[in-house]
């Protein structure tokens, strides 16, 4: 049954999909007086919402990423579950089809608020030379911009997030920042474990192809609320931004050490509380709606109508609708993007949609301090090493960020419940003894994850088959996906770095990887495993020239002269940082463009 | 034997197994729900035999001789056995495990079992992040800054 009524309206824009880089376009250009549609494939996220989400978190038995968020059978996402190893291609019985070798690792949320709802927070810059890989190492791409030309969208980016962090700790490899200029709020205090690292790791080097590098501890920025700073914005201040609906709540991080997948008190950022800004007589947001594929006219490009699907939340009951506006942004996430734009059929000057898939390749080292650090406390992560994220075995190797977990062995092994099954069933303890033992090591347990770039390459990419598609009907998206020697020789080196923190701070390792794992690799005689970190980048990469990228420097599809494609799909390549600080940077510049320009 | 007596029996018994004392225990509030559940999960017959089997002469027993008694009554005995460590998870993780299917053929073939967490209270009462001096992951948080101190202090 057709009903075109969405189609009668007058957007300037529609805007697909709810996350940061959506929700941020949609404020900026509502703020500046367009109209605009925004589509969720979600069913939507309101307060009660996410408290059931809360509940459902509680609930599950395994409390993976998207645990706490509903699965729509119409409009499915990835599962940590579906991750696998790919004996025989494609594995296909998830969402995404994993034609391998490798399955894709990582997940995304297809909900209001996108995958920011269970995002960490890590808010990163990145570093100048993160930008012109090619020019620098001769390895990758140049980026069309740079860091000087993002650097005011970082502070505007710093301000949506809401981020905590001293200018002091984040002034290396040649990230600057304005005179003056100070984060939203203070950095979030380190853990002690962050601090007994950094007191046992003094002042270690290492060396790495002739040339010494320091070892040390820094805080990372964080889209987390903490305690503001005074001199921001001119002595204006910054009030954080609590929950959604209750501002009061989540002032402060209250150490709920749960920011993956769901922050009780909305303490974290998440695209909910932009969207909380947006005028509902400026912007509309239609939930349980599915894009398709777009009409476009073949002799300009032009995209012409939106098709999309909507369902009822937990059936598969649909209608087709379509909707018109000016301008179109496609903010679905890299892998939603490339696949709408697929689906549509669209010429594809450049090859490159869908292509370019990257995340970062994350090898995971664990131990036991020698003293307590009382893990499992706090948000996830504080603090990094930042010492291989930039410098000359860049041509070479791929830069690795040290990430410091603060949540003792969850990550690699399933911690406490993995270790406390094992000493009940298999080391035969209960009572005082099981206390005991448990006493005496879960709060000495600390875990690194050595997280290396990827060079862009055209084989990792997306593509859509008819034969793969949803319960209703569109399709499903089907991945390639390999590691290369570049990365394979930066997670070398990373790990014998990470056994030489291990041996200067006195730690016990217990790092080990089984053949049976999804990700596990051989290289120059040892075995790794390798895990995703769930940032999904480059599937429409952007550049000056339309034969070797898909979109420019402000998203605007080369092709298609009314569409922008926003997100980290326009990453040309990934660097060490976390995406979100940078994907939002990019969409401020976006609006601005969309604003200023006749399209 | 009334409730009150029942529950008494089940906390010592609770109370050997996990290594926290009773006053901790009763203070989470799942006496009462464990108790019931492992009735209806394992059966009221295994449940009782499982008490029971703890109702030994306590007096003058020392710690060795006390941990020696539960490991030959209770932990090796292929009844009790399975159904105590199953036991010992739900005060540590507020989840019932379902039952082996070798004991669940040979002493609970009529019942109904699977793995859950029990809810979301359970959850936020499992022993297992006190024991290692933490908080329930997503709830029961310790303050903003908590964290930067070491753990166990107040």
């Amino acid at each position: 049954m057709k009903s075109e009524r969405q189609g009668d309206k007058n957007y300037d824009v529609v805007i697909v999909g709810t996350g940061p880089s959506g929700a941020i376009i949609a404020k900026e250009l509502s703020e500046a007086g367009k109209r605009v549609l925004m589509l969720e494939a979600g069913a939507g996220m309101s307060a009660k919402d996410y408290d059931a989400s809360l509940a459902s978190f509680y609930q599950a038995l395994i409390k993976g990423p998207n645990s706490p968020y509903p699965n729509e059978p119409a409009a499915p996402q990835p599962m940590i579950t579906d991750v696998r190893p790919v004996t025989t291609s494609p594995l296909a019985d998830g969402y995404i089809v994993y034609k391998g070798p490798y399955a894709f690792p990582s997940t995304y949320t297809r909900d209001q608020g996108g995958t920011s709802l269970h995002w960490m927070g890590t808010c990163l810059r990145f570093a100048p030379n993160d930008f012109r890989m090619r020019s620098v190492y001769g390895v990758g791409v140049d980026w069309p911009i740079g860091y000087e030309d993002l650097k005011p969208y970082y502070r505007m980016a710093e301000r949506e997030l809401g981020v905590a962090a001293e200018v002091e700790d984040q002034s290396f490899y040649g990230i600057d920042f304005e005179p003056g200029y100070v984060y939203p709020m203070h950095r979030i205090p380190p853990t002690y474990l962050d601090r007994c690292l950094a007191e046992r790791i003094g002042d270690m080097t290492v060396e790495i192809d002739g040339e010494t590098y320091p070892i040390w501890v820094a805080s990372v920025p964080q889209g987390r609320n903490a305690r503001p700073n005074a001199r921001y914005d001119g002595g204006r201040g910054y009030q954080p931004v609590g929950a959604v609906g209750d501002p009061t709540s989540g002032q402060r991080c209250e150490g709920n050490s749960n920011c993956v997948p769901i922050c009780p008190v909305q303490a974290k950022y998440t695209a909910l509380k932009t969207l909380a800004k947006l005028d509902p007589d400026k912007v509309s947001i239609e939930t349980c709606a599915v894009v398709s594929f777009f009409d476009f006219d073949s002799e300009t490009g032009r995209i012409e109508r939106l098709h999309y699907k909507r369902y009822q939340p937990g059936t598969t009951d649909f209608q087709d609708e379509s909707v018109t506006a000016t301008t179109y942004v496609l903010a679905a996430n890299a892998i939603e993007n490339a696949k709408i734009m697929l689906a549509s059929r669209v010429p594809d000057s450049s090859g490159l949609v869908g292509a370019n898939l990257m995340d970062q390749v994350t090898v995971l080292t664990w131990g036991l301090m020698p003293e307590p650090v009382g893990p499992y406390r706090g948000p996830n992560a504080t603090s990094g090493i930042p010492t291989l994220r930039d410098g000359p075995f860049r041509a070479r190797r791929a830069a690795v960020k040290i990430e410091i977990g603060n949540l003792g062995w969850t990550w690699p092994k399933g911690d406490p419940f993995t270790g406390v099954n094992s000493l009940i069933d298999e080391a035969n303890l209960f009572g005082d003894a099981l206390f005991d033992k448990i006493r005496s090591t879960y709060p000495r347990q600390f875990r690194f994850a050595l997280e290396a770039e990827m060079l862009p390459d055209r084989s990792n990419r997306v593509t859509i088959d008819p034969a793969y598609r949803d319960a209703i009907g569109n399709y499903r998206p089907v991945v390639s996906y390999d590691v290369d020697d570049y990365t394979k020789r930066g997670l070398e080196t990373a790990c014998d770095v990470s056994d030489q923190i291990f041996r200067r701070i006195g730690a016990e390792n217990h790092t080990s990887y089984s053949p049976g794992d999804p990700g596990y690799y051989v290289f120059n005689g040892k075995g790794f495993s390798f895990q995703g970190t769930g940032h999904v980048v480059g599937t429409h990469c952007m550049g000056t020239d339309p034969r070797t990228s898909v979109v420019d420097p402000w998203q605007r599809c080369h092709d298609h002269p009314n569409l922008y494609l926003a997100g980290c799909g326009s990453f040309p390549t990934l660097s060490t940082a976390n995406p979100t600080l940078t994907m939002a940077a990019l969409c401020f510049m976006t609006a601005e463009n969309i604003k200023a320009g006749e399209t | 034997m009334n409730a009150k007596q029942q529950m008494s029996r089940f906390a010592a018994l609770s109370s050997a197994l996990t290594g926290f004392v009773p006053v901790d225990l009763e203070g989470t509030g799942m006496l009462p729900v464990f108790w019931d559940l492992l009735e209806t999960q394992a059966g009221e017959a295994n449940a009782e035999a499982l008490v029971t089997a703890f109702d030994v002469d306590v007096a003058g027993m020392s710690e060795a001789e006390l941990t020696a008694a539960i490991r030959a009554r209770i932990m090796s005995d292929p009844r009790l056995g399975p159904l105590a460590r199953n036991l010992i998870k739900l005060w540590y993780f507020g989840i019932w495990y379902q039952m082996p299917s070798a004991w669940r053929l040979d002493y609970a073939a009529d019942l109904d079992d699977r793995t859950f967490v029990v809810s979301d209270i359970a959850y936020k009462n499992a022993l297992v992040w006190r024991a290692m001096l933490a908080h329930p992951k997503g709830a029961r948080q310790p303050g903003f800054g908590s964290w930067t101190f070491p753990p166990g202090q107040p």
